[in-house]
C-alpha cells in the first residue's frame, strides 16, 4: 500500500464500491479501500466547482494584495493544500483535490514561463500540456490527461504552423497525429490494466482524440466542406477517409471488448461524416437535420427492437437499477429541448396577421 | 470493458455481500457474455429527437412564405399525433413502452409544442392572452403524462409552466441571468410553489406514477433561482438571503433524510453562489469581498464534505 497514491487494488475496490452502492454493504468495501475517502459524481462536480473557485479566488486575493510572483504563490499554496488533502485526510478522486492540484500547478506553470523573455505560443502549449499531463498522473485524472495531450497537438500544429511553407500543412499532420493518438489508445486499450482509471484514460482518448483529428484535418478548409463529386486533391479525402476507417475499427473493437468508449467514438465518428458530407446532397440545413434525425431515430428504435434479445450477448436492455446523474440529465435535456416562449403579440395585431410573414393566415399574400 | 473483476467479484460473492444472482449477474457482465448498449442507444435517441426539433423550428421559420400557416400547423399537428399513437396504442393494450418508444412520445409532445406556439404566433387564437396557450400546453402534457406514464412529457409539462410564469429556460443563462430581478425571482417562487402543491397532489393521488423526482428538481432549482434573483436584487435582499438560507436548509435537511446526495449538493451550491453575489454587491473592497467569498466557498466545500460523509455512514 503506498502512501503517495490510492493502489490499484484499492482503486479496483472503490470502483466496484460505486457499482454496488446500492448494497448498503460499506463496511465490507471500506476494509479494502482502506482510509481513502472519494466522492460520488455528483459531489466530485460539486467538488471541483467549489475547488477551482477556491483557486480563482485565492489567486486575485494574491494579485489585490500586490504579491510579487502573486501566480507562484497561489500555485505553490493550491498545490500544497492539494497535496495535504491527499497525503493527509485521503482523498482520491474527490474533485476538490483535483481541481486545486491542477489550478495550481497551471499557475505555478506560467509563472515560470514568463521567466523567459521570449516566451511563444508554442512554448505556452507545452507548459500547458506539462501542466495537465503532471495533474493527470498524479490524479489519474482522465480529463486532465485528455486536455495534456490535446494541449501537445495544439504545440504540434503551431511547430509545423512556423516551420513549413505549405499553407496547410499544420493541420494536416496535427490531425494525422490525432488520429494516430485515437488509433494507438484504442490499441493499448486491449491490455488488462490494473487500474480502472487507466481504462478510463484511454477511453477518453478515443472518444476525443477522434472528434479532434477531423476538426484539425476539417480546419484546414476553415471547417467549410469541399464538394467530394468534384475535388481532385487526393489529401482532401483524407477528411473523409480517416473518421470513416476509425469509426469502422472502433466499431468491431467497441463489440469485441464490450467497451462502451469505442462505440462513443463511432457515434462521433458518424456525427463528423454527416457534417462533413453535408453539401453532398445540396438540401438546406433544415432538410438535413430532420434526415439525420429520423435516419438516427429509425435506426435507434430499429436496434433497440432487435437487441431486445440478446445477440451475441448484446441487449438494448438496462442492465442494473442505478442511474443516479444520468437520470437527471434526461430529464434537464428533455426541458432544454422545450420550444422557447414567443415574444409577445405587437399591439394591435389582429387575429390573422401573422407576425411571421402570415402566408394565407390573414386571408391575402 | 477491458478492466476485470472477477477476483474481487468471488470474494463479494463469498463474504456475503452480494448475492448469488447478482454476483452471477455482475461476473457475466464482467466476462462481457451481456453487455448492454442502452446507454448509447438513449444517446442518440436525445440527438434524433434534437436534431429533428431543431430541424422543424428553422423549417417553419425559413418556409413560412410557401408552405402557409395552416398547413404547417394540420402538417404538426399529424406528426405529433402519429408520435402519440404508438403509446396510446401500447397504453391500451397494457403493455409498457421501450425506450425508443419514450422517444417518439418526446418527440410528439415537443412538435405538438411547437404546433401550439406557432399556431398562436399567427392565428392569435387567445388574443391578448396569448400566453395563456403555454398554461393549455402544460396541461396537455401533464395529462399526457400521466395517462402515458412518461417522465420526459412530464418535464415539458413543467418547462411550460414555468414559461407561462415567465421564467422560460432561455432566460436563465447563469450570470447575467436576473435582467429584471424582482419580477423573474417572484414568477420563479410562485412556479415553485405551485410545482410543490402538484407534488403534493401527485403522492395523494391514486396514481401509481414515478414523478415525484421530477417535482422535485424543478421546484428545488426554480425556487433556489427565485431566491437568488432576490438576492442581487438591492430592494428584495433582505428577503432573499433569509429565504436563500432557508431554501438551503430544507434542500439539505431532504438530501439527508431521503439519501439524495444531489439536494444537499443544490442546497450548498447555491447558497454559496447567493451569498457571494451578496458579499460582491455590499462590500466595494475588492480585497474585503474576496476574502470573505473564499472563506465562504471553503466552508461550503467542508459543509459538503461532512454531509456527504455522513450520508455515507447512513449507508452503513
Amino acid at each position: 500500500m503506498s502512501a503517495w497514491r490510492i493502489s490499484a487494488q484499492q482503486e479496483r475496490w472503490l470502483a466496484l464500491n460505486g457499482l454496488f452502492s446500492a448494497q448498503h454493504k460499506t463496511e465490507f468495501f471500506a476494509q479494502h479501500i482502506g482510509d481513502w475517502h472519494s466522492a460520488s459524481f455528483i459531489a466530485r462536480c460539486a467538488f471541483f466547482v467549489l475547488g477551482m473557485v477556491v483557486g480563482t479566488t485565492l489567486y486575485t486575493i494574491c494579485e489585490l494584495f500586490h504579491l510579487q510572483e502573486a501566480r507562484l504563490i497561489a500555485g505553490m499554496s493550491l498545490v500544497v493544500a492539494a497535496e495535504w488533502l491527499i497525503l493527509s485526510r485521503r482523498l482520491a478522486f474527490a474533485g476538490i483535490e483535483e481541481a486545486l492540484e491542477l489550478g495550481g500547478l497551471l499557475l505555478i506553470a506560467f509563472e515560470w514561463l514568463d521567466g523567459f523573455e521570449r516566451s511563444t505560443d508554442v512554448a505556452l502549449a507545452l507548459t500547458a500540456a506539462s501542466a495537465f499531463g503532471v495533474a493527470g498522473l498524479r490524479l489519474l485524472n482522465p480529463l486532465f490527461t485528455m486536455l495534456a495531450i490535446l494541449a501537445l497537438t495544439v504545440a504540434v500544429d503551431l511547430t509545423i504552423g512556423k516551420s513549413s511553407a505549405h499553407p496547410h500543412a499544420a493541420e494536416l499532420w496535427t490531425g494525422l497525429l490525432s488520429y494516430a493518438i485515437a488509433w494507438l489508445a484504442l490499441g493499448l486499450g486491449a491490455i488488462r490494466f490494473q487500474r480502472p482509471s487507466y481504462d478510463r484514460m484511454l477511453d477518453w482518448c478515443v472518444v476525443v482524440m477522434s472528434l479532434a483529428g477531423y476538426l484539425w484535418l476539417a480546419s484546414r478548409s476553415g471547417l467549410e466542406p469541399p464538394d467530394y463529386l468534384t475535388v481532385r486533391e487526393p489529401m482532401a479525402w483524407l477528411t473523409l477517409l480517416l473518421p470513416s476507417a476509425f469509426g469502422i475499427t472502433a466499431l468491431l473493437i467497441g463489440l469485441r471488448r464490450r467497451s462502451h468508449g469505442p462505440l462513443i467514438a463511432v457515434m462521433i465518428c458518424i456525427a463528423c461524416l454527416a457534417i462533413e458530407l453535408r453539401k453532398l446532397t445540396g438540401l438546406s440545413l433544415q432538410a438535413r437535420l430532420i434526415l439525420w434525425g429520423c435516419i438516427a431515430l429509425v435506426a435507434a428504435v430499429l436496434l433497440e427492437r432487435y437487441l431486445r434479445r440478446p445477440r451475441a450477448g448484446i441487449t438494448s436492455q438496462k442492465l442494473g437499477d442505478s442511474e443516479g446523474a444520468l437520470s437527471l440529465l434526461e430529464i434537464a435535456g428533455a426541458a432544454t429541448l422545450t420550444p422557447p416562449v414567443l415574444a409577445a403579440p405587437a399591439d394591435g395585431v389582429a387575429p390573422g396577421e401573422g407576425r411571421f410573414g402570415g402566408g394565407g393566415a390573414s386571408g391575402s399574400y | 470493458m477491458t478492466i476485470r473483476y472477477e477476483a474481487e467479484l468471488q470474494e463479494l460473492r463469498r463474504a456475503g455481500v452480494v448475492d448469488d444472482a447478482t454476483a452471477a449477474r455482475a461476473m457475466a457482465l464482467d466476462r462481457g457474455t451481456v453487455f448492454s448498449v442502452f446507454e448509447e442507444l438513449r444517446v442518440a435517441l436525445y440527438v434524433a429527437v434534437a436534431l429533428i426539433t431543431t430541424g422543424i423550428g428553422i423549417l417553419i421559420k425559413e418556409n413560412l412564405d410557401r408552405i402557409g400557416p395552416v398547413a404547417v400547423v394540420v402538417t404538426l399537428a399529424v406528426i405529433a399525433a402519429l408520435c402519440y399513437l404508438n403509446a396510446i396504442r401500447l397504453c391500451l393494450r397494457g403493455a409498457s413502452r421501450s425506450l425508443g418508444g419514450d422517444y417518439i412520445l418526446l418527440l410528439g409532445a415537443l412538435i405538438l409544442s411547437t404546433d401550439v406556439a406557432y399556431g398562436e404566433s399567427q392565428f392569435h387564437w387567445l388574443g391578448g392572452s396569448w400566453s395563456w396557450h403555454l398554461l393549455i400546453l402544460a396541461g396537455v402534457h401533464a395529462v399526457t403524462a400521466y395517462a402515458l406514464n412518461s417522465r420526459l412529457v412530464l418535464s415539458v409539462a413543467l418547462t411550460s409552466l414555468a414559461g407561462w410564469f415567465g421564467v422560460a429556460h432561455n432566460t436563465l443563462d447563469a450570470p447575467g441571468i436576473f435582467g429584471e430581478l424582482r419580477q423573474l425571482g417572484g414568477r420563479a417562487l410562485l412556479c415553485a410553489a405551485v410545482i410543490t402543491v402538484v407534488r403534493w397532489l401527485h403522492t395523494r393521488s391514486v396514481a401509481r406514477r414515478d414523478f415525484a423526482e421530477v417535482f422535485d428538481h424543478f421546484a428545488t432549482n426554480l425556487a433556489f433561482w427565485g431566491a437568488l434573483a432576490w438576492c442581487g436584487d438591492p430592494l428584495l435582499r433582505w428577503a432573499g438571503v433569509p429565504l436563500l438560507t432557508a431554501l438551503a436548509a430544507v434542500s439539505i435537511l431532504k438530501g439527508l433524510r431521503r439519501r439524495q446526495e444531489i439536494f444537499v449538493v443544490y442546497g450548498i451550491l447555491y447558497a454559496a453562489m447567493g451569498y457571494s453575489k451578496v458579499v460582491h454587491q455590499l462590500i466595494q473592497a475588492a480585497l474585503g469581498s474576496s476574502i470573505i467569498v473564499l472563506l465562504i466557498v471553503l466552508g461550503a466545500a467542508t459543509l459538503l464534505w461532512k454531509l456527504h460523509g455522513r450520508l455515507k455512514e447512513s449507508a452503513l
